[in-house]
């Protein structure tokens, strides 16, 4: 899966509130991610696939604000299959993603280094 | 209240409307699809943030009051009334342009940023000083600040 962050999000982003706004979205992302995957993981084991959902649409739009397509796309069929009940492709999409994490976390420090 | 920008001004407030109707119509062809869920307005619950400009916040303090209680520890709207948006006339950007659709998600990004720009410059045309804040947080701001 692709991590790196679309360069022409992160400029919009800069545009809209500097390089600050990007600091702060990049550090909120950072701090939800490990808890959202978690979460994600609980409620597939537990077949609670209304947090699943609530989990996959947050991270769809996060992911998508710092031009993390594959992600977002990721997170966005996540959502969609626990809004309908689960399904087999529902374990490999967080596996996925679940396996991007530590490449993702370097990736996005890597961008606040820059700033 | 009116801490960040100066408050009652019908010709910026009248560009704001503006822009805000163009971008209606611009929406109006794209025809993203809202379910009327209220994620978008339950902040913490699903992990978002709303940004706004200081001349947005005024402009929806000034038309709606401050809302009786800060959304800060829910993490939700405090404008959200039953579900439903309670503010929806005088309603910031991010509000107006952030659809849950994924048909429309490609589009978001390039329409928010062309009507940021237009309210920023309004900022600098009507002298108003230019924030670009955290919305709950800038709202509890206001809500500590002594009248």
């Amino acid at each position: 899966m692709e991590v790196t962050p679309d360069g022409e999000a992160l400029r919009r982003l800069r545009k809209v509130g500097g390089p600050d706004l990007v600091r702060k979205m990049i550090q909120l992302f950072l701090e939800n991610l490990p808890v959202r995957m978690e979460t994600a993981l609980a409620g597939f084991r537990g077949a609670n696939w209304s947090e699943v959902e609530r989990i996959g649409h947050s991270l769809k739009s996060s992911a998508a604000y710092l031009g993390l397509r594959e992600v977002s796309e990721r997170a966005a069929a996540l959502e969609l299959l626990a809004a309908g009940g689960g399904g087999n492709d529902v374990e490999p999409l967080l596996r996925d993603l679940s396996a991007a994490v530590p490449d993702l976390q370097s990736r996005l420090l890597q961008v606040v280094q820059a700033l | 209240m009116g801490t960040i920008g100066p408050m009652g001004r019908p010709e910026a407030w009248s560009e704001l409307e503006g822009i805000y109707a163009d971008l209606e119509r611009e929406l109006s062809t794209l025809r993203p699809l809202c379910r009327r869920s209220s994620k978008c307005c339950r902040f913490k619950e699903y992990g978002h943030q709303l940004w706004t400009t200081s001349a947005e916040l005024d402009y929806l303090v000034e038309h709606e009051g401050l809302p009786a209680a800060s959304g800060s520890e829910s993490g939700t709207c405090p404008y959200l009334k039953d579900g439903l948006c309670g503010v929806r006339d005088h309603r910031m950007l991010g509000c107006r342009i952030y659809f849950c659709d994924p048909a429309y998600a490609s589009a978001m990004a390039p329409l928010y940023e062309k009507y940021h720009a237009r309210i920023k410059e309004l900022h600098r045309r009507h002298g108003l000083s230019y924030e670009y804040v955290e919305f709950l947080t800038a709202v509890d701001r206001r809500l500590g600040a002594p009248s």
